[in-house]
Parts: C-alpha cells; sequence; structure tokens
C-alpha cells in the first residue's frame, strides 16, 4: 500500500497501517537511537518510545516533509532529550575491548563492528555530533540548533571525536586524545 | 615544516581544507600527515555507508500495548471493561466484603431517600451505616474499607440521594431529578479523571461503576417517563 495512504489510515486510528509503516521503518528507527545512546537495552526502550509518540503525534505530520525524515527527527530527538538528561559518563579507557586491529588491516578496512563498538565508547557528547554528521549526515548548524550550541562548538567536537575514534580504532598510531607521535604542530 | 598535524587538525582538514592554507601546505608534504588524512577519510567513509540494524524482535508487540495504554488513557469516555470487572476484583477479601455491605447499605440508604420511606436526616447520618455494619462483623479489614468506601460515597449524597426531590404530585421533582443527573454526571467525569492518573485503583473503578449505573438507571427512568406521559412528569 502506498505510504501516504498508511499515513491517513494512521492518523484515523488504523492499527494495521501503523503496524506496516513500522515493518517500512523499524530498522531506521532503531539504527539511529542504537548509534545515538550507544546501549542495547537502552535503545530498545528509546525506539519503542519514539514509535509510540510517533502514532501519538502522527496526527501533527502534515506531509511538509517526507514521513521518514519526520519519523527519524523525531527519534533524534527522543534520543537526545534522554541523553541530556542522562547522568551517565563513559570512562572507558581508549581501546579497552576493541577488536584489535593491525596496522595493515586499519588501512585497508575498519569493520562495522569495530567502528560500532569504537562509537559505543566514545564520550556521548563526542558521540551525538560524530554519528548526527559522519553516519546521518546532518550539517553542523542543523546539530548546533538541536543540541543548543554553536555550529564551532559542533566541529570541535566532531574533530575531537574522530581523532577519539583514530585512538580507539588503532590505539599504536595515536595517544588517548588523537594526537600523533611526538611532534605536533 | 616538520612536525605533524594532530588528528583533529587533519579532520578540519578534511571538512574545510580552505580554512587552514599552513596546514593544507603542510598536508602536501607530509608523507605521515597524507596518511593519516587517508584514514580519516576512509574512517568517515565508512561511518556514512553503516547499514541499519536489526530492530528488536517482538517490538512492535510491545509498541501495541503501550498504544493500547495510552489509547484507553486519553481517552475518558472509555472504560474498559477489564478495568470495571477487575476493578471489583482487585480488592483484597475482607475488603470485597466491606465493598459489597457498603453499596448495598448505600442502596437501601438511598432507596429510602428517594421513596421518601425513611427520615433524609437520620438515613442522612453517615456514621450510623458504619455502626451497623460494625455491630454485625468485627474484622477490622472491614471497618477500615468501610471507612474508605464511605469516604467515596460522600458524593452519592451530594448529587441527591440525601436531598428533598419531592415533586409538587407526590411524585419526584423533575427538575432536582435533571439536577441529580447533572452532578452525577459530574462526578463521573471526576471518577474517571481519577481513574486516569491511578488506573489500579480498584475502590475509585468500582464506585465508578456504580454512579454510571445509577445515572443509566436514572435516565432510563425519565425516559420512560416521557414514553408514558409525553412529559416529563416522572
Amino acid at each position: 500500500m502506498d505510504e501516504r495512504q498508511l499515513i491517513a489510515d494512521a492518523k484515523a486510528g488504523d492499527r494495521v497501517a501503523m503496524g506496516e509503516l513500522y515493518e517500512l521503518h523499524a530498522r531506521r528507527v532503531y539504527t539511529v537511537v542504537r548509534r545515538l545512546v550507544g546501549d542495547d537495552h537502552l535503545a530498545e526502550d528509546l525506539s519503542q518510545e519514539a514509535w509510540v509518540r510517533a502514532f501519538e503525534k502522527i496526527h501533527l505530520f502534515r506531509g511538509e516533509s517526507a514521513f521518514g525524515t519526520w519519523l527519524y527527527r523525531l527519534a533524534t530527538n527522543v534520543a537526545l532529550n534522554r541523553l541530556r538528561r542522562s547522568s551517565k559518563r563513559h570512562t572507558v579507557e581508549a581501546g579497552a575491548d576493541l577488536p584489535r586491529t593491525s596496522r595493515a588491516q586499519d588501512d585497508v578496512v575498519v569493520t562495522r563492528r569495530v567502528l560500532t563498538l569504537a562509537m559505543d565508547q566514545l564520550p556521548p557528547g563526542y558521540r551525538k555530533v560524530l554519528v548526527l554528521h559522519d553516519v546521518e549526515g546532518w550539517t553542523h548548524e542543523e546539530i548546533a540548533k538541536s543540541l543548543n550550541c554553536s555550529a564551532g562548538t559542533s566541529k570541535s567536537q566532531l574533530h575531537k571525536a574522530r581523532a577519539r575514534m583514530r585512538s580507539l580504532i588503532s590505539p599504536a598510531d595515536t595517544g588517548n586524545d588523537g594526537t600523533r607521535d611526538q611532534a605536533r604542530l | 615544516m616538520t612536525e605533524h598535524l594532530t588528528t583533529e587538525r587533519i579532520s578540519a582538514l578534511l571538512d574545510e581544507p580552505w580554512l587552514d592554507t599552513v596546514g593544507q601546505e603542510h598536508l602536501e608534504s607530509c608523507g605521515d600527515c597524507q596518511a593519516e588524512f587517508e584514514r580519516l577519510s576512509r574512517m568517515r567513509m565508512a561511518l556514512s555507508a553503516l547499514s541499519d540494524e536489526d530492530a528488536p524482535l517482538g517490538q512492535w508487540t510491545v509498541i501495541e500495548a503501550a498504544l493500547d495504554k495510552a489509547a484507553s488513557a486519553a481517552d475518558p469516555t472509555i472504560v474498559p471493561l477489564h478495568l470495571r470487572l477487575g476493578g471489583r476484583l482487585l480488592v483484597p477479601g475482607p475488603l470485597q466484603a466491606a465493598a459489597a455491605l457498603v453499596l448495598f447499605a448505600g442502596g437501601v440508604f438511598a432507596g429510602l431517600q428517594i421513596t421518601g420511606a425513611g427520615s433524609s436526616n437520620e438515613a442522612g447520618n453517615r456514621s450510623d451505616i458504619p455502626g451497623v455494619v460494625a455491630s454485625s462483623n468485627e474484622n477490622r479489614a472491614m471497618l477500615d474499607g468501610l471507612t474508605q468506601l464511605e469516604s467515596l460515597r460522600s458524593p452519592l449524597q451530594q448529587v441527591g440521594m440525601g436531598g428533598e426531590i419531592e415533586g409538587p404530585r407526590g411524585g419526584p421533582d423533575p427538575f432536582a431529578a435533571t439536577q441529580r443527573l447533572a452532578r452525577l454526571e459530574g462526578f463521573i467525569r471526576a471518577l474517571r479523571d481519577q481513574l486516569d492518573e491511578s488506573p489500579g485503583d480498584p475502590l475509585a473503578s468500582a464506585y465508578l461503576v456504580e454512579l454510571v449505573e445509577e445515572r443509566d438507571r436514572l435516565e432510563e427512568e425519565l425516559q420512560a417517563s416521557v414514553r408514558r406521559d409525553g412529559v416529563l412528569t416522572w
């Protein structure tokens, strides 16, 4: 069935239509939440919360953007709000529990598993910006608006996040703060 | 320039090379920094190409249950049957007995008031009811239940069970009956609001059922009166 019709039916309370919309977007919603929060169980709870909110607010969706865009933004906001409230701090040492890759491997391929584990170990502030910019493709202006910070802060956090990712993936090459070798410019 | 660029600076060059011409010049002449630039570039591409993960199995079932709960909480006109029935069943044994007794006593009390068979002042003395029940049963839990139920029952008196509703022809005054219906509706709405906040409250649930039944009974009597006499005489 056409997604537009599914949305209309879901607005009217049709549970079957809601189920079909869920089937269409469940992976995307879960994935974006999972990457932002870096935790399977929390992602499960928050993605459920996002879906419930989406169906409660679906009457507010006017079709000005794609339904997927509206839905993912809503899911992202649910995750970001939770992170904002959370006092959880990641204190994992760089590279801990991460499958080591040799330099030769690192030069060729960085697996999805390694990337995911590394992202999970980032401090939430770094992870949010890295996921939104490098994975989800948001601009710094969009990130700044969503996180209530400046675009400059978003850029700074992104570069620190990438440097930390590099140190997590290949700790031999970089220091914990992502600095390389002895000499720095 | 012999010093290497930091990873953060190379990251910035990846996105906005035009903002750092000095760093760009170094990058073009330094093999190590170029290698780091390439690694960062690959990492960025790998991140953007990450595939989606499967949603947890059975998630839709959980979401549906949450939607059901939210829907019943949001619509005060819906009192699910399981809540109406379960509300009574959830009451502990002694409290169930107490509830039955009080509701029975309340019914008799209300009936006396409506029919005028007893003195409203005497019947309206709320302290009589626990006293009568206490004399037949000393169970403390029952008394506690009575106290709670009595506090819930008081609105029944306020909605007209204890007031004078006798009409000019010896029957109930239709105006007073209509007023009583309106007051019943108000209390029903208030109870539903309370159930929205505490859906598992068995006493409120049971009392809501009583009020709804009383309202329905009054409405039926009014309608029957209209059908019978063509006017609202009751």
